[in-house]
């Protein structure tokens, strides 16, 4: 375009697509224009470029970095509303809370300007800086956030070879629905008079601004008002309004094209200002899409174990078509044509495999991260998510090198709460959890995380149903009312012979839900979970125990048990294999210890000490081991000496059957690996102590839930909550943020009796 | 009600399910989006099977209406519950009603959806044994036939058929949905809480009242966070919880309109139980008297 004799170059931009920071750079470098123009408030194009200018010796943009400001504006269509909520709450607007102004008012009290390596106005700023002309910011610096319409626009990399006109042509009038015509009209009439000062000055000037705003720019610049207005080079100008931040991975990638590992290549195929004659590599977006899925399924299935039942790997290699599939048509759908991290995780999560999202989630989020562990960012805030419910817009807090953290607020651009969520993993350890109170680190003890142990008790009690549902035993039992499943004669007759005068009926098998556990399901224990045919040589055993002494608060003095002794009541036995660290669980003073749970046997199920104490008066200590030291030794030697069982003559998943044996009252039932069987010995044994081994297979059980179970955290505690009846375990905030579950969450689905 | 015709046989047809949609959809694009993206199909591609799981209330079965509705099919659903058998889920038999000795054979909505191409939602899906659903397995793979006992057919499904299934949280948890059935329904889509935002809109679209008093929403986001607290992991609000509130409120506030208890008292007088034309304005008594009665204060 050509304006009083000088010419303008604009690139109309969707914010973030590196297309059109491609356009920029390729622009810059074949026209080199004598100044360049950036939809920014003076202050910050002043802000980004000084910052920009330290970091000019990098070979690539240190991401993501962000500049924040204060919102000190409301939308003029809240006025009376905001006037309203003020009479009603007789409160400033100030003295509110965050989430009734952003519910009422749509008010974030934050602005962030993210600087992103695949964003045209960056890039024109790093242009400008790298070829040394000038720059200028020629937007309005403060005004209140808009609401836009959110507009579905063409894809850029739909096009085969990318033409900005093309697009532009196409777009426009799609992407002039999204302005909000009481602020932007603003904005634009501010940028068209500094525009038309700029090209006085300089003969070849390149704007660059959202696509939004071009058509109602081209009409401002081409008629007589707006007139000239003043306008100073970005790096003259103050830059106080604005604060340097690192931007948490998790907030960056809305702001990245596509998905973050496409803005690594981006940054890798940029040429440089001074490069002249370096040819760009044309980035081809699904070509960089495709190596990272194929990357991904080498990792996930070259790996797979087949006789690791959980890790779900043939499933997934099953399911490959469906989710390439879905993949294909939820892009037809958004009108994309490769699909951005969103898309390709949520369809990921909706089809495969956790662990295959998880490597899936790598690839795509791979990228050099800004980390607030190196040195030249250590002093620097993190603009990080606060933990929000689901039913509230997510909100941020800072925090710092020392942990400290601010309170909650809103930012005005990240997405609404509608979206599916995904999962992506954090690329920096994050180390910066407040320090706990002194003197309550820890209760002398660990638990594992409570919910993983109280779904396991769950499906232990569903599998005990299941089992017996399955067990050949026909019941039955007198009639008392009800036919239920019919007179059985035989036992009729046989009562008839004693001399009895009653009906017997036999009983319908009992319908199996979450619901209906019963505490008398406990016959079922002992109970046996195998998870995985792990090596003998990588398990070891972790004892479950309870010292009795403790019990003697929650007993009757009626009870003769003797509780005075220090002797150890065996709940279970785990099999586990070697110690693993868990750093995003650890603290600098704690090293949180992960094992991989092969197998488990449980003479009762899982309980708190009141519980267990009421469980040992009634079995009269007779269903579990008591050992007079509470290690793998003392019970090698218990089983020994009081069974003549030597527990090291079989393998580990054996062994728990044989363990569980002696102390079977009518059954043992055992979850093990589809198509597994034990050896004959094992059922001689049952059979000698007339003992009923029911076996479930794993598969009768969802994955997710079984690999949930196979996971144990020797977690901190800062002691148990006495107000809670289960006297559940308190974790440190970094625990429960971490699980983002209550701990209570699965209490429901276990008998009243057991929780 | 015609009947349909299988392998030669008669059978009645179970009966679709015509949403009245009294509330437009709120949010749910990317729900929405995911179905239809399961549901696409051409001459290389089979229709996905979804699975819809979230906590009771939060609007699973009225994505599934919208659908529906935006697809122009028949939607026949099947309720599961613990009791359901195989040939439930197939074809059931009843004594003929024309006076006429013998049996008609009745279609479930899963054998009618698979006849006439269209859609069937089996809601519960968790809640029905899994020797029962093992007959789906067919159904949803690329086979998609159906082996009727009963019957003594085999059902082949129309190319317009589409399948989906929901479950609430709790039950899939607690009840083991067999691999086999699981792998078979993908994707798995969660539907979550929505936020107060949208929870305000359904309730404005469903009781104009409630809308033309806007205060009334913050008073009810008050007590809510009053009983429930404002932690991240307090209980959440769904929309059944608001929508049933609200409905309560304006129920008495139609039974105020109407003369109250002195009206009720006065037994000479017949009572409306209709909506009245003289209504008054719902008030944050009639509000906080309903949610007194929904969440008695010890209900937390």
């Amino acid at each position: 375009m050509t304006i009083d004799g000088s010419t303008l170059w604009a690139v109309p931009s969707v914010h973030y697509r590196a297309p059109f920071a491609e356009h920029v750079n390729q622009l810059v470098r074949r026209r080199h224009p004598q100044a360049i123009a950036v939809e920014l408030g003076p202050q910050a194009a002043a802000a980004t470029a000084n910052w920009l200018n330290e970091l000019k010796n990098e070979r690539y943009l240190p991401c993501m970095l962000g500049l924040v400001r204060p919102n000190r504006r409301l939308h003029p269509q809240v006025r009376e509303t905001a006037q309203r909520l003020q009479q009603l709450t007789q409160s400033d607007l100030s003295d509110l809370p965050p989430e009734l102004l952003k519910a009422t008012l749509g008010y974030s009290s934050l602005s962030v300007l993210y600087l992103s390596p695949t964003d045209s106005i960056i890039e024109a700023v790093r242009c400008a800086l790298e070829s040394d002309v000038p720059l200028y910011g020629v937007d309005l610096e403060e005004t209140a956030s808009p609401r836009r319409r959110d507009i579905l626009l063409q894809d850029p990399t739909s096009m085969q070879n990318f033409s900005l006109p093309e697009y532009v042509e196409r777009n426009d009038a799609y992407a002039e629905m999204q302005r909000d015509d009481v602020v932007d009209a603003r904005r634009e009439f501010a940028m068209a008079a500094r525009l038309k000062t700029i090209l006085r000055e300089h003969k070849q000037v390149l704007y660059v601004c959202g696509l939004a705003h071009w058509t109602r720019m081209c009409e401002l610049l081409r008629a007589a008002e707006p007139q000239p207005a003043p306008v100073i080079e970005a790096r003259s100008q103050p830059s106080m309004l604005y604060r340097r931040v690192v931007v948490h991975p998790i907030m960056a990638i809305h702001h990245l094209d596509t998905f973050p590992a496409f803005a690594t290549d981006y940054e890798q195929a940029r040429v440089h200002m001074r490069a002249v004659n370096e040819p760009r590599h044309r980035l081809n977006l699904a070509e960089i899409f495709q190596s990272l899925v194929k990357a991904a399924y080498e990792d996930h299935f070259g790996l797979a174990d087949e006789s690791d039942q959980l890790k779900r790997s043939l499933g997934d290699w099953e399911a490959r078509g469906d989710f390439e599939q879905l993949l294909r048509n939820l892009c037809t759908l958004r009108h994309r044509s490769i699909p951005d991290l969103i898309t390709a995780m949520q369809v990921a999560q909706s089809v495969m495999s956790e662990p295959f999202c998880r490597v899936f989630a790598e690839k795509l989020m791979t990228f050099n991260w800004v980390s607030p562990n190196q040195d030249r960012f250590q002093g620097l805030p993190i603009l990080a998510p606060a933990p929000s419910a689901a039913d509230q817009p997510q909100r941020a807090e800072f925090v710092d090198r020392d942990g400290n953290r601010s309170p909650a607020f809103f930012v005005s651009d990240l997405p609404d709460g509608d979206s599916i969520p995904i999962s992506v993993p954090i690329p920096w350890e994050w180390d910066s959890e407040p320090p706990p109170p002194p003197g309550k680190r820890r209760d002398g003890g660990s638990s594992n995380w409570i919910p993983i142990d109280t779904l396991m008790t769950a499906l232990s009690f569903r599998a005990v149903r299941v089992a017996r549902e399955q067990s050949t035993h026909q019941r039955v039992e007198a009639f008392a009312g009800s036919l239920l499943g019919g007179v059985d004669m035989k036992a009729t007759l046989r009562s008839a012979t004693r001399g009895e005068d009653r009906l017997y009926v036999r009983t319908t098998p009992p319908r199996i839900t979450a619901a209906n556990a019963k505490s008398e399901d406990v016959e079922g224990f002992p109970f046996v979970w195998i998870f995985r045919l792990a090596p003998q040589k990588e398990v070891g055993y972790k004892l479950s125990t309870d010292n009795l002494t403790t019990f003697k608060e929650y007993v009757t003095p009626g009870d003769d048990l003797d509780f005075d002794r220090s002797r150890y009541m065996v709940s279970s036995v785990i099999a586990v294999t070697g110690d693993q660290q868990a750093p995003e669980l650890s603290q600098s003073d704690y090293e949180v210890i992960h094992n991989e749970r092969v197998g488990q046997l449980c003479f009762q199920p899982d309980c708190s000490v009141r519980k267990a104490a009421e469980w040992a008066v009634k079995t009269n200590l007779e269903s579990n081991p008591v050992l007079s030291f509470a290690n793998s030794h003392a019970l090698h030697t218990f089983y020994k000496h009081k069974f003549q069982l030597d527990l090291g003559d079989s393998p580990w998943h054996v062994a728990l059957v044989r363990m569980a044996i002696p102390f079977a009252r009518r059954a043992v039932t055992i979850v093990t690996p589809d198509g597994y069987t034990f050896p004959p010995q094992v059922y001689e044994e049952a059979a000698r102590r007339q003992v009923e081994l029911r076996v479930v297979p794993l598969s009768y059980f969802p994955t997710e839930s079984l690999r949930t179970i196979s996971h144990i955290y020797w977690l901190p505690t800062l002691g148990r909550n006495k107000d809670d009846e289960y006297n559940l375990p308190i974790y440190p905030p970094h625990v429960l943020r971490h699980f983002r579950e209550p701990v209570d969450v699965y209490h429901r689905l276990i008998p009243k009796e057991w929780r | 009600m015609s009947a349909i015709l299988i392998g030669g046989k008669e059978a009645l047809p179970s009966q679709p399910y015509v949403p009245q949609l009294r509330r437009s959809l709120v949010g749910r694009q990317p729900q929405l989006e995911m179905i239809t993206a399961a549901w696409m199909a051409g001459s290389d591609q089979l229709p996905l099977s979804p699975l819809l799981l979230g906590e009771p209330g939060v609007g699973k079965n009225h994505l599934v209406y919208e659908l529906a509705s935006r697809t122009g099919k028949k939607l026949y659903i099947f309720q599961g519950h613990e009791d359901v058998t195989a040939e439930d889920l197939a074809c059931a038999v009843r004594f003929r009603d024309d006076g006429q000795p013998g049996m008609d054979y009745v279609a479930s909505p899963l054998l009618t959806a698979m006849e006439s191409g269209d859609i069937c939602f089996i809601d519960e899906i968790a809640k029905i044994r899994p020797r029962a659903l093992a007959l789906l397995v067919s159904v949803l793979d690329e086979r998609r036939y159906l082996d009727s006992i009963l019957l003594g057919e085999r059902v082949h499904a129309k190319p317009g058929f589409r399948f989906i299934a929901a479950t609430n949280t709790a039950d899939l948890e607690g009840n083991a949905m067999p691999e086999f059935l699981r792998s078979r329904m993908r994707p798995v889509i969660r539907v979550g809480f929505p936020d107060r935002q949208q929870i305000a809109e359904m309730v404005t679209n469903l009781h104009p009242r409630v809308g033309r008093a806007n205060d009334l929403l913050d008073v009810f986001w008050m007590e809510w966070d009053q009983r429930f607290g404002t932690k991240p992991d307090a209980r959440q609000c769904s929309p059944r919880d608001a929508i049933y509130i609200f409905s309560l409120a304006s129920s008495l506030a139609d039974f105020d309109a109407l003369g109250g208890p002195s009206r009720l008292a006065d037994v000479s007088k017949t009572l409306s139980l209709n909506e009245t034309d003289q209504a008054l304005s719902v008030t944050v008594e009639h509000l906080k008297k309903a949610f007194q009665e929904m969440f008695p204060a010890d209900s937390r």
